[in-house]
């Protein structure tokens, strides 16, 4: 479905990603996880089109992302690690703002199910920056996804919440995945990823390093500790899993 | 102390080219500003066509000594065509020396030998009038009192003339004196260079209200509180603070200061007598706004209000409206030797 | 359609956070009201005479008829006021401020003069006074050629003539070569026969001031309104923005459409309000040049803004080029008197000069439009080849080529 050829990114003579090539399947859900900096979300926002790398191509349906990046960007849902909302808007302005900015009709049946599952009803009419961190969250991610897209791009959904609302949050994503969607998302919490992926994606020394399923991952992990066992943070990720 | 210093320093690193662009801002538009201005101040004339219809001696001598004219721009034309340019608005008015005007100051008859053509929005041309006015009077009389005696006319009228070297007969001293001290001259910048200092002021300031949000933002991202837990006392991150916040303001006016004293030229006695003054006023108005903004607790909203009261301070002051004394710009171009 | 969207938000939010615009309208006019205010004072203070003493302490013959001189020529005597005073009177009035200077003529003077000597009169004048300072000085530099020129005629006859004469005859004779030759150089405006002439070219100083109100403002409020506008948003926000297809190429042209219609209005007020005092006379070409001008000014902030400088720089920029621009079109010191090099047919502050000029001498002229028009759409055109320039390198752009 997605296939990124030879893809290396350079920010200021400064190299974020290593060259490396990966496929995404239509339909998995790929839980990325990987230390600090590795480069996790700029993987994230290469997959979203949001930015350009900076040699290699990215293919969407076999068609470079050059040509077809007006579809993949109705068919991507992107939810940011940061709350990107305009502040001075309630609840219903914003999604109802977003809403109408969406190239497809947006399915109403679809984003009254999302706003329910995430019980933004009981918020429907405060102003952004009168709600706790967790109301934002969700906010952002119902503003990400009410396009109903094919593919969900998620840069650390579940940062700063609460449980109650990381449950609803997950239970939503767990249901978007059984429903056919394709899912990448990031974490750093293994309780979350073993929840949602059926693939885990691990990031290290700016590239890739293992990209399988939960069963090739218990096999590998040993031999990845071997290897990279040398790199504390790594090290304990892996130990942790 | 030296922790905290580097601590509020170090933020400069988050954009330094434009941290260093702002701080030097004084300093750039001074080297940009300077020459166009200076140049423009020295090149700015009154347009002035002049006309020679009588093409002698004494009109090629009006038209020699005009030329260095200060703030007159005289251009040599034709009776038509100067008429034409201050009909058209090129030329302020046009001066022409009538035919028969060496004859006529020789006999003494001085009625009518220059028309003056001027335009009904004309202002400045009397200048011009009085510069070619003086110029042929100087002739005229030297003629006068050269027909008046027996001797060679020539030889007369010469030495008419050489009362006017190496300089003219009645020349005037001026001297600026203040009403509070008119028994000592006291030296004194343009009144240009004044309105310079007083924005290097306003912007060095401003600057350096702008600086303040940093313990907004220190204080917004919990930064502060840590402080505050670890070390049990705040003082001294404020105390750092402060010192930068001074040396930001203040240095950015001192380098637009020193610029404008470097291209300018001048004094030492003024500059020095400037510098302290200007640091002792800038010093002062740093700690009101520091305290006024501590004494508000630090809110966000006192920035914009810093600086309208910046601005204020400034425009009341070059505009002498409103308060004057208890602007800080007052103090700065206030009496005292400095003024 | 999203671009749409978006010009929609920033209109409602100008509307709904009207601080920047009110800000951007009232600074200007709060700085140009006090300026304006200094102007007149300095305007009223100018139509009185100035006030100087003069203390003859020679008191002779030839003294006398120097400071009859300056005190009697008809310009002179119109502008000053000239107030014979002893010393001590004379410092009185000086330290209370009331003479714009002392002129002071010193003992053994005219002995001086007659040698040919040319010791200087003392002027004090008053530093706090600078404007009657400064007329003071230009009036009595204006009158001291004429003096030196009856006295260069004086010292002559004197010297070639009367000196030889025996003394009883010499005294009337000089006093006789002193009031001819003064008389004589008092009759100085006989030189000049006057015409004036109607010009249509010049606007005339009451209406240029308004339009040097006019162009200040404008750049003024410009200059503050892209700055308290113009704040970027935050990176997720643009990258949010960008999902739906909002480029960085879309936010540079809705913010120069968004620019340019409140400028545009904000400009039309100012011309109604000035058409209401009946200085300017409303008409198309009016109105279409008030859209170029607010067109290019606003594709000059945009242009800016396309190159991401940040906002305060932004206004130190803008206001920077804007003073070199408004100075170099005439728009406060008339074209007609800065030297030539300043003045360069293209440039479009001077073409904004241009269309108010005709408008306020009540001209059909549209040449100047082009001009404008064209720095409008070039610069305009720059700031969006720029920005899409950097959403390529930073992204895809999807308008022209994708599915």
């Amino acid at each position: 479905m997605i296939h990124l050829d030879n893809v290396s990114k350079t920010y200021r003579s400064k190299e974020v990603l290593e060259p490396f090539t990966l496929t995404i399947r239509e339909g998995s859900s790929v839980g990325i996880i990987g230390p600090n900096g590795a480069g996790k979300s700029t993987f994230l926002k290469l997959v979203a089109s949001l930015d350009k790398p900076t040699s290699g191509k990215l293919s969407f349906d076999g068609k470079p992302y050059g040509k077809v990046v007006r579809r993949l960007r109705t068919e991507i849902g992107y939810v940011p690690q940061d709350i990107a909302l305009y502040e001075e808007l309630t609840v219903k302005e914003q999604i109802a703002f977003w809403r109408k900015l969406e190239k497809k009709k947006v399915d109403e049946d679809f984003l009254q199910k999302m706003i329910r599952m995430l019980r933004l009803d009981e918020v429907y009419s405060q102003r952004v920056d009168q709600l706790s961190g967790g109301w934002r969250r969700k906010v952002n991610l119902c503003v990400g996804l009410m396009r109903n897209p094919r593919i969900c791009l998620l840069d650390e959904p579940t940062a700063g919440v609460d449980l109650a609302a990381k449950e609803d949050i997950l239970a939503w994503l767990k249901q978007l995945h059984q429903e056919g969607r394709t899912l990448l998302y990031i974490s750093h919490d293994w309780y979350e990823l073993k929840k949602l992926s059926d693939e885990f994606l691990l990031f290290a020394e700016r590239k890739p390093i293992f990209q399988g399923s939960q069963r090739e991952w218990s096999e590998k992990r040993s031999t990845l500790i071997d290897r990279y066992g040398a790199d504390q943070d790594l090290r304990r990720i892996l130990e942790f899993s | 102390m030296l922790t905290y210093l580097s601590l509020h320093l170090n933020k400069w690193k988050k954009r330094p080219f434009l941290s260093l662009l702002l701080f030097c801002f004084p300093l750039l538009a001074t080297l940009l500003l300077y020459p166009v201005f200076e140049n423009t101040a020295e090149e700015t004339a009154v347009p002035i066509a002049i006309v020679d219809e009588d093409n002698s001696d004494y009109s090629e001598t009006i038209l020699e000594r005009t030329r260095g004219a200060e703030r007159l721009r005289f251009t040599e034309m034709e009776a038509g065509e100067a008429e034409d340019a201050v009909r058209k608005g090129t030329m302020e008015a046009a001066f022409i020396l009538e035919d028969g005007l060496q004859e006529a100051l020789n006999d003494g008859d001085v009625r009518d030998v220059v028309t003056w053509v001027r335009s009904d929005e004309a202002l400045f041309d009397v200048y011009a009038k009085e510069a070619i006015g003086a110029e042929v009077m100087r002739l005229a009389l030297n003629a006068k009192a050269a027909n008046a005696i027996d001797e060679d006319f020539d030889e007369a009228f010469a030495y008419s003339d050489s009362f006017w070297e190496p300089a003219p007969l009645f020349q005037m001293d001026f001297t600026e004196r203040s009403p509070d001290n008119p028994d000592v001259e006291v030296p004194k910048l343009a009144a240009w260079h004044v309105m310079a200092i007083q924005l290097f002021f306003l912007y060095g300031w401003v600057l350096g209200i702008f600086f303040l949000r940093e313990l907004i933002a220190d204080e917004k991202e919990g930064r502060l509180q840590r402080i505050r837990l670890i070390q049990q006392t705040t003082v001294r991150y404020f105390a750092s603070h402060f010192v930068l916040f001074c040396l930001v303001g203040a240095g950015s006016f001192l380098l637009g200061l020193g610029a404008l004293f470097y291209l300018a030229d001048i004094t030492q006695v003024l500059v020095q007598a400037w510098l302290v003054r200007s640091l002792i006023v800038f010093a002062i108005t740093l700690l009101v706004t520091w305290c006024l903004f501590m004494g508000t607790g630090r809110k966000r909203w006192m920035v914009p209000v810093l600086v309208l009261l910046a601005l204020a301070s400034f425009l009341l002051t070059v505009t002498s409206t409103g308060i004057t004394g208890i602007w800080p710009h007052s103090w700065l171009v206030g009496r005292g030797g400095l003024g | 359609m999203n671009g749409f969207s978006l010009w929609r938000y920033e209109m409602r939010a100008a509307v709904k956070r009207p601080a920047p615009l009110f800000l951007s309208i009232g600074i200007p006019l709060i700085i140009i009201g006090l300026v304006v205010l200094v102007l007149q004072s300095v305007v009223e203070e100018g139509a009185e005479p100035v006030r100087a003493a003069v203390v003859d302490e020679d008191d002779t013959f030839q003294t006398n008829a120097l400071i009859n001189q300056l005190s009697e020529e008809e310009r002179l005597s119109q502008a000053l006021d000239l107030i014979p005073l002893e010393a001590e009177e004379a410092e009185q009035a000086f330290e209370k401020g009331e003479l714009a200077g002392v002129m002071t003529i010193p003992e053994g003077f005219t002995a001086s003069l007659m040698i040919g000597e040319n010791d200087p009169i003392s002027v004090m004048t008053n530093e706090d006074d600078s404007l009657d300072a400064t007329m003071l000085k230009v009036l009595l530099e204006s009158g001291a050629n004429y003096i030196s020129a009856s006295q260069s005629a004086v010292n002559t006859v004197y010297d070639l003539h009367i000196r030889n004469l025996s003394e009883d005859e010499r005294n009337s004779r000089l006093q006789e070569a002193i009031i001819t030759y003064t008389l004589f150089a008092l009759d100085r405006g006989d030189l000049f026969s006057e015409e004036t002439v109607t010009t249509g070219a010049n606007i005339g100083w009451e209406k240029h001031a308004y339009l040097a109100v006019l162009m200040t403002f404008l750049f003024l409020f410009l200059a503050i309104y892209q700055m308290l506008d113009g704040k970027k948003e935050s990176g997720s926000l643009l990258e949010r923005w960008r999902m739906v297809d909002v480029t960085f190429v879309h936010w540079v042209g809705i913010k120069q459409v968004k620019w340019w219609l409140v400028t545009f209005g904000v400009l039309e007020l100012m011309v109604l309000a000035l058409s209401q005092t009946e200085v300017l006379t409303l008409s198309i070409t009016l109105h279409l040049g008030v859209v170029l001008i607010a067109l290019w000014a606003t594709s000059l902030a945009s242009f800016l803004y396309a190159l991401n400088t940040p906002a305060g720089l932004r206004f130190l920029v803008f206001l920077i080029i804007s003073v070199i621009g408004l100075l170099s079109a005439g728009a406060w010191v008339p074209s007609l008197y800065l030297p030539e090099w300043l003045s360069v047919a293209w440039n479009p502050y001077g073409l904004t000069y241009d269309v108010f000029r005709s408008a306020l001498l009540e001209r059909e002229e549209r040449g100047h439009l082009l001009g404008l028009a064209l720095w409008g759409i070039g610069l305009n055109g720059l700031a969006l080849s720029i920005a899409l320039w950097k959403e390529k390198r930073d992204a895809y752009v999807s308008i022209f080529t994708s599915e």
